[in-house]
């Protein structure tokens, strides 16, 4: 589904844990695609081929998944990355993460072409389309969110749901550092919040308004 | 009538080695050796990990005494010499510790130390300049897909091209380095326990 210029969402509505899904088409040389959090290639224990209806989705939206040129992880959980694998082997894209999570993707067989500090993403040779990446730790310890300020989206990943946060129990986790992580994205001026999980929820968060409520309540009910 | 005894296993065993003609010197140093060699160089392999001071090394060796004294301390100076490594500091540091043990404040092992430091930085300095070369190319590469910002860094040492740079340049520096485990050796041997 696009949602604003040429950044496309894949919201997961099968039964298993799986993430959400980013794209924006063409916005790298040579018309190739940049993908956030491809996600599971099957979910487990249901089997759900996640990935093939990933790429269906794309396909019917006119993108071709074979044309993708750059994977950003928002952080190494397989429920986000284990696509990456497959897509760097079939596509040769490059994959793309924070350092500090690159040894949790080793473990399902990833390698990292290029690591993603705080600061600019120019993405596009003539007129790049400018990403600020922050490094959002707590519920892994390389986790990063991706901003997109011509457009006011924040690709939340797992730090920040509709009226949740992402866990901080799974190894690397921390609380004190999520609630930090949040505190600095409420500062950023936001229309579209896009979670990375919708549990219950459409999994974005639209409107200035509705994102500010949704720091509010993290802030009294679940931050404190 | 002739009384036939039955004989036991172990009674069997022993005249077996009753014939078996002695060990000759050379075997008892390898007996030996093979013995107490693995002692000295899990007393180096837990100093090196963190688990004992420096000043418990010698300690470590009291209990040893004459020829197995030697095979020990032999075993436990040859792997301090082995952990050298150029780019470990941390190691580094802590061999160097363990070998002033045995060495002495000396200045030959203070000479020693230096040309170690003067290596290892000399190997730092050519592994940074070759790093940050790399690492442009990796960024021009990005460029040209489209990629750029300040928020981007290649991962260089994932690359097998940097791989096979990172090992030829410790290969140049290999004999410079042998030659320093082997001076560091004879100075912690010569030195009295």
């Amino acid at each position: 589904m696009r949602l604003v210029k040429n950044l496309y969402t894949y919201v997961w509505s099968g039964s298993n844990n799986n993430c959400n899904t980013c794209v924006f088409a063409a916005t790298l040389s040579e018309g190739r695609h940049l993908m956030v959090d491809p996600g599971h290639i099957n979910t487990p224990f249901y089997q759900e081929p996640s990935f093939d209806r990933l790429l269906k989705e794309m396909k019917e939206d006119g993108i071709d998944g074979g044309e993708i040129g750059l994977v950003v992880l928002t952080h190494a959980h397989p429920d986000h990355c284990e696509a990456a694998v497959v897509i760097q082997d079939k596509t040769k894209a490059l994959i793309a993460l924070h350092e500090a999570d690159e040894a949790t993707y080793q473990v399902i067989g990833g390698k990292a072409d290029l690591y993603l500090d705080e600061g600019d993403l120019l993405l596009g040779e003539r007129r790049p389309a400018k990403f600020c990446v922050y490094h959002s730790p707590g519920h892994s310890p390389g986790h990063i969110t991706l901003y997109w300020p011509e457009q006011k989206v924040l690709i939340a990943g797992d730090v920040i749901f509709y009226h949740s946060t992402g866990r901080v129990d799974l190894p690397g986790g921390n609380a004190k550092a999520l609630k930090q992580s949040i505190e600095k994205l409420a500062q950023l001026d936001i229309e579209y919040l896009l979670c990375g999980h919708s549990y219950g929820h459409p999994g974005i968060i639209k409107g200035k308004e509705a994102v500010r409520e949704n720091f509010e309540f993290l802030m009294r009910n679940i931050l404190f | 009538m002739e009384e036939h005894k039955i004989k036991s296993a172990w009674e069997i065993a022993q005249e077996k080695i009753a014939r078996m003609p002695d060990l000759t010197s050379e075997e008892l140093i390898k007996q030996k050796e093979r013995e107490f060699e693995p002692i000295g160089e899990a007393i180096a392999k837990k100093y090196l990990g963190g688990g004992i001071r420096a000043t418990e090394l010698k300690t470590g060796l009291i209990k040893y005494r004459g020829a197995e004294g030697q095979i020990v301390k032999q075993a436990l100076i040859s792997s301090l010499a082995q952990s050298i490594e150029l780019g470990n500091d941390v190691r580094n540091k802590r061999a160097m510790e363990g070998f002033q043990v045995f060495a002495g404040a000396s200045i030959a092992f203070e000479e020693a130390r230096n040309t170690f430091d003067s290596i290892n930085s000399e190997f730092e300095q050519e592994i940074q300049q070759r790093h940050k070369m790399f690492e442009t190319l990796g960024k021009d590469k990005l460029q040209r897909l489209g990629i750029s910002g300040s928020a981007i860094r290649p991962n260089v040492k994932g690359n097998e091209d940097w791989q096979h740079e990172e090992n030829r340049i410790r290969q140049s520096f290999d004999m410079k380095v042998d030659r320093l485990r082997k001076d560091l050796v004879q100075l912690a041997q010569d030195a009295q326990l």
